[in-house]
């Protein structure tokens, strides 16, 4: 059902776990698929130099949060805000249609992340 | 890769847990577990789960090698991933960082005679014992703890006067089936160093359905070395399973183990409906099946592993869609049902049925590392709709995601479906009527919940309004 790529970040993936003192916490949940996805960011002069993923799902949302981890980390939050859903279907090689809409929401919980960030920092100004 | 292709999707269901992933099957496969036991038949169960989980280096040391020949092609059929050497030889294949340990398994006169000698303490241990109906696991970590529990455990063995072992007996074949999974699971929570391993006594008695953990390791309080345990106070029924005919909804994760045991302890007839066939994903935990039986139709795979473990079995299969023009046909000529169906409107088809045809049916359910299980009498105790009354709305339960499961977590609950079923046939125990049991498989802890009747229950109620089967579905909204 999987290609490669989505096999390989599945069963291996990349950026797993959580960070304690996060600048930014994203969590995004699909309630029909019962697909979980929380991912935690640390920054450093706007450069994201951290970033880690709890997910609880099926494979397709395992592998998208896992890519999702590595697109990120070392960009600036501008171009964190612009990776898409999309983006990491397409850098995982495609994903089965049913899994599109179900499981491919990892870069969602990027853009949540980088939200709360924000929310914060404006909160503290 | 991590893993092999082939291994990804053999272990799938493992693999999409967090708590174990592919690096944590990958550990599985790099372990190396020292199993002592005295018959293959004895240490049958739980070489099957620990084969099909994955457990990748098993060393086997039998004092009877009676029936090893057919329990090893199955297992290297179940899963070629898994070596089995014989003797005590350490493989040279093993990663120095992976996990080595060791399984004392067997009746208690085994493991006592067993413990009487010097016990290597240079590696961790689990203790599994049994006799009818009961069993005890202990498991020993660190070092320093092990040498004094252990003798504190010699000296209990040592003084029981035990009664001389009853060859095959019913409640032997089902503490054997039990005690065999829980310790597959005690195994891999010691590899993966997850969960809260049994190092304190955990034990459980199948005839009254209690289930122990206990706090101090003072041997004397723990029921299963209890001056006064009396397991077989009534007598069983003397016509044993041989009249009966079960019928096994589901041959999977849970109605593997279910019939398997059933079939063991001798009923005279089993009924297996599945419409499915065999995918290397059902390998971790579905020990009816095997990799040269893939692509068969889950019912003759069945039929050919039962059929071989006892020739006498009459089996019948129902290759099958269970649904709502079918399912009272189907569960008519059977006196007592078993689910084990994976999916929540076959479930609910399944009370219904049971319910408006008066028959008697064991329930479970699993998930990851939790179980459920409940046995319903039609009008006697409560059934699955007095506690969950309607089907989740859609939504509410993954439905096209794959979920996870821990390969014997189903196995654990699936025995004990057949244990009640062959209770309640033989009229022995005390049965889960009105009794939900939860099992937490990180914990090893079962809790016995009592729960009544539903007056307002739609089925079985005062006023009921389900008086006919109806098929409910799952819309995957995407």
């Amino acid at each position: 059902m999987y290609n490669d790529i989505v096999l390989d970040h599945f069963s291996d993936p990349r950026n797993v776990g959580q960070i304690d003192n996060a600048d930014g916490i994203g969590e995004v949940g699909n309630p029909v698929d019962g697909d979980k996805i929380k991912i935690y960011i640390k920054l450093d002069n706007n450069i994201l130099t951290d970033i880690r993923f709890k997910t609880l799902g099926c494979g397709a949302a395992i592998a998208a949060s896992s890519m999702v981890t590595v697109m990120a980390k070392g960009r600036n939050l501008d171009e964190c805000m612009k990776i898409t859903n999309e983006d990491v279907a397409k850098a995982l090689g495609g994903l089965p249609p049913e899994k599109l809409k179900c499981s491919n929401i990892a870069a969602d919980a990027l853009h949540a992340a980088i939200s709360d960030y924000r929310h914060k920092l404006a909160d503290e100004r | 890769m991590i893993l092999e292709k082939e291994q990804i999707n053999r272990y799938l269901r493992h693999i999409i847990m967090p708590e174990i992933s592919g690096p944590g099957q990958k550990k599985l496969l790099d372990s190396l577990v020292v199993i002592q036991s005295e018959t293959a038949e004895d240490s049958a169960p739980l070489l099957y789960y620990l084969a099909a989980a994955g457990v990748g280096h098993i060393n086997l040391v039998l004092q009877d090698e009676q029936g090893w020949e057919m329990l090893s092609g199955r297992l290297s059929d179940l899963n070629s991933d898994v070596s089995i050497t014989f003797g005590y030889k350490l493989s040279d294949k093993i990663p120095a960082d992976s996990l080595t340990f060791k399984i004392i398994l067997g009746s208690e006169v085994y493991v006592a005679n067993s413990l009487i000698n010097k016990v290597d303490t240079s590696m961790p241990m689990i203790i599994a014992m049994n006799r009818d109906w009961e069993g005890y696991i202990q498991v020993f970590k660190q070092r320093e703890q092990m040498e004094s529990a252990i003798s504190e455990l010699q000296g209990a063995v040592q003084h029981r006067t035990v009664q001389p072992k009853e060859e095959n007996s019913m409640g032997r074949i089902f503490s054997t089936c039990l005690l065999g999974t829980l310790t597959a699971i005690e195994s891999i929570k010691l590899i993966l160093d997850i969960g809260t391993s049994a190092e304190n006594p955990f034990d459980f008695n199948l005839l009254s359905m209690s289930f122990n953990n206990h706090e101090k390791n003072n041997l004397t309080s723990t029921n299963f070395f209890a001056p006064t345990t009396d397991a077989c106070s009534k007598p069983a029924n003397s016509r044993g399973l041989a009249d009966y005919k079960a019928l096994v909804v589901g041959t999977g994760g849970l109605g593997s183990p279910a019939a398997y045991a059933l079939v063991k302890a001798g009923i005279g007839t089993i009924g297996l409906v599945d419409y499915d066939t065999v995918d290397i994903s059902n390998l971790n935990r579905q020990i009816l099946h095997s990799t040269s039986r893939m692509g068969l139709p889950k019912v003759d795979s069945a039929e050919i592993f039962l059929q071989q473990l006892n020739p006498d079995v009459i089996i019948i299969k129902h290759p099958t869609n269970f649904n709502a023009d079918n399912a009272l046909e189907i569960i008519s000529g059977y006196d007592v049902i078993i689910d084990g169906v994976d999916n929540f409107p076959t479930r609910y088809l399944l009370n219904d049925a049971c319910y408006l045809k008066k028959k008697p049916m064991l329930e479970a359910g699993v998930a990851a590392f939790d179980g459920m299980g409940l046995t319903i009498i039609p009008d006697e105790s409560m059934c699955y709709r007095c506690i969950f009354p309607t089907i989740p709305a859609p939504g509410a339960i993954p439905s096209c995601s794959e979920s996870g499961v821990l390969g014997p977590v189903p196995g654990v609950m699936g025995f004990i479906e057949a244990c009640e079923a062959a209770k309640l046939l033989t009229a022995q125990g005390t049965l889960l009527t009105n009794n939900l049991l939860a099992f937490d498989a990180l914990d090893i802890n079962f809790e016995v919940l009592q729960l009544e009747k539903n007056p307002q229950c739609a089925l079985c109620g005062n006023s009921p309004s389900i008086r006919e089967l109806k098929d409910y579905k799952f819309v995957c909204k995407t």
